[in-house]
């Protein structure tokens, strides 16, 4: 694989990003106004006083996941369906490069857009006001690790979901799905501990809440074996690779027998 | 050896249909009919390196199934295809170093960015050296002025800027082969022009072979001295296209006499005489008698003043070959 190639797809996709400023602008307001949404919620729940954690805790806990969920977004479902259904999927399939690359070098210019002007605003608000925190050095090093490895799984989920599209036709729906799911088991709503136990078991034979809530625990100092948590990623990393693979062979398929 | 064969390709798509009214649209989202549709069948095709053929039948002719089956983005049904040595669907990826793809209508330039982006970005993909690469836009830009437009974003270009585009892209790389579907489709004259310059251009400087499916005649009779017609998935006629127009042995023979109101010949060979507001319009059989012969026969009665034969035009035999075949 000839690096500077595929590379060439995150500058573009980080460039898109760029290209309009009222985009990027509106980007960091709609995490701000998430976050003040999510701290009136999570002090209205807290009030009832029948939450586990006290609300400086759960703030710290869902700030956090903010900053992890806007830092680590990828949507692929849309650019493949877009393209599918009016046809021009044809345009990537003549080129000698891999699509399965091409996009996911293509999402990490996306995501670091993403990262630039919604996560890192997010993190800066959580720890000057929501009682985020700052870990010490080696926990920011790992934090840092497992946000990457998270971004990695965002995208192999999202690229295995637009894999669907071949079949479907249409992004959107997939995209909404495939988020609402990931947003729900993950932490990126609501912290996982409030989750009562055998729900929450049910929770860990999906991908998500290392996704979200693994990173968390990374930062806060709670997780008990970080290496596990990369495990945890890994292993997901690799379902999914494998997954998806799968699904890219039967759309091929699926192409050729309906024509494109 | 032959750079494109194809032998006995066929192409078969399942779809299903859609039903009619609202209870045919649910009876089809509940259970789907399938219908089998032979885009392509027993196709055999040879092309050899630095020719320039033009692909042509009516819509839903096979077509664009055909380009796609030979870049190797769709599997044949059966048959056997080989670009340069290679199974294209097999070998997807090394075939496409070797190819550039115009679908018209379906662009491959990056939408919200600068055109130069999709460029550099072709660039890095077809790993095309930076000399290489300023020497070539230069040249491409003497033909299809793209420099004009070079900084707006793809977004912002009219149809014919865009296909300018298109046509630099495809040929950026120097492939061997370039296939391109319909790439005048909906464009004024002078950028039609221009586009034809460039892939002549193209072709007989750099040698690069190329594959032109179009509806319009022009390209035809500017560009391609063999022409492939395609119909309902068979081909139907594979040939000099001079051979095509030649099949055809009407010829017209248009002039204009003194009082052509008293014009009224018996000669073998003559199928219709039409009476036009510029004068007379004989229709005759270049089989049964020659155009000298005919000319020397009406010379004997009439006075004419001015007269002109005129070949059957390209557009009407490929009419007439869509319509009743060869």
């Amino acid at each position: 694989m000839k690096l500077k190639k595929y590379l060439s797809f995150t500058k573009v996709g980080l460039r898109e990003g760029f290209q309009y400023r009222s985009d990027a602008l509106s980007g960091i307001g709609a995490t701000m106004i998430s976050l003040v949404l999510f701290y009136f919620i999570w002090k209205a729940i807290s009030a009832s006083g029948e939450l586990a954690q006290p609300f400086s805790v759960i703030i710290s806990y869902v700030a956090l996941a903010r900053v992890i969920d806007n830092a680590t977004s990828a949507d692929l479902e849309n650019w493949i369906g877009d393209r599918v259904r009016k046809g021009t999927i044809v345009n990537e399939l003549k080129k000698p490069i891999s699509l399965k690359k091409q996009l996911y070098f293509y999402q990490l210019g996306k995501s670091s857009f993403k990262m630039i002007v919604r996560g890192i605003p997010a993190l800066i608000i959580g720890i000057l006001f929501l009682n985020v925190g700052v870990p010490g050095l080696i926990n920011s090093f790992y934090f840092i690790i497992s946000m990457f490895l998270t971004l990695n799984l965002a995208i192999f989920l999202s690229y295995t979901t637009s894999m669907i599209v071949f079949w479907t036709k249409v992004g959107w729906s997939l995209r909404m799905t495939r988020s609402m799911v990931a947003g729900l088991f993950s932490g990126a709503m609501i912290p996982l501990y409030l989750v009562p136990d055998n729900i929450r078991a049910l929770f860990n034979l999906t991908p998500f809440p290392s996704m979200v809530d693994g990173p968390i625990s990374i930062y806060q100092g709670t997780a008990e074996n970080v290496f596990s948590v990369f495990g945890i990623q890994l292993m997901w990393l690799v379902i999914l690779g494998l997954l998806s693979e799968m699904l890219w062979r039967k759309a091929k398929k699926k192409l050729t027998v309906q024509g494109g | 050896m032959s750079l494109i064969k194809a032998e006995n390709l066929d192409k078969t798509f399942r779809i299903y249909s859609q039903g009619s009214g609202i209870k045919g649209y649910l009876k089809s989202f509940v259970k789907r009919d399938y219908e089998e549709i032979h885009a392509v069948e027993g196709l055999e095709l040879e092309i050899d390196e630095g020719e320039m053929i033009g692909y042509i039948g009516s819509n839903g002719a096979g077509k664009s199934t055909t380009v796609k089956m030979l870049t190797g983005i769709l599997e044949p049904s059966s048959g056997l295809i080989e670009v340069d040595g290679r199974n294209p669907h097999r070998e997807r990826k090394k075939n496409a170093v070797n190819i550039g793809v115009v679908f018209g209508q379906k662009t491959q330039l990056w939408w919200d960015l600068p055109v130069k982006e999709s460029f550099k970005l072709l660039k890095e993909i077809y790993e095309v050296d930076e000399e290489a690469y300023d020497e070539r836009i230069e040249e491409f830009d003497e033909v299809l002025q793209i420099s004009e437009f070079w900084e707006q974003p793809v977004r912002k270009l009219s149809l014919g800027q865009k296909m300018r585009c298109e046509l630099a892209a495809a040929f950026l790389h120097h492939p061997k082969i370039v296939y391109l579907d319909e790439p005048t489709i909906g464009l004024d004259v002078a950028v039609k022009e221009r586009i034809r310059d460039f892939i002549r251009k193209m072709n007989e400087e750099k040698n690069i072979t190329v594959m032109l499916t179009t509806h319009d005649i022009g390209d035809i009779e500017d560009l391609c001295e063999r022409i492939v017609v395609l119909d309902e998935g068979k081909k139907i006629y594979d040939g000099a296209l001079d051979d095509l127009v030649n099949r055809f042995s009407s010829r017209r023979l248009v002039m204009e006499i003194k009082r052509p109101e008293d014009f009224d010949i018996d000669i073998d060979g003559v199928t219709e005489v039409k009476r036009t507001d510029g004068g007379l319009e004989v229709v005759f059989d270049r089989t049964e008698i020659s155009a000298s012969d005919l000319m020397r026969e009406i010379l004997d009665d009439y006075e004419v003043l001015d007269f002109q034969i005129k070949e059957p035009d390209i557009e009407e035999v490929v009419k007439k070959v869509y319509n009743e075949g060869i």
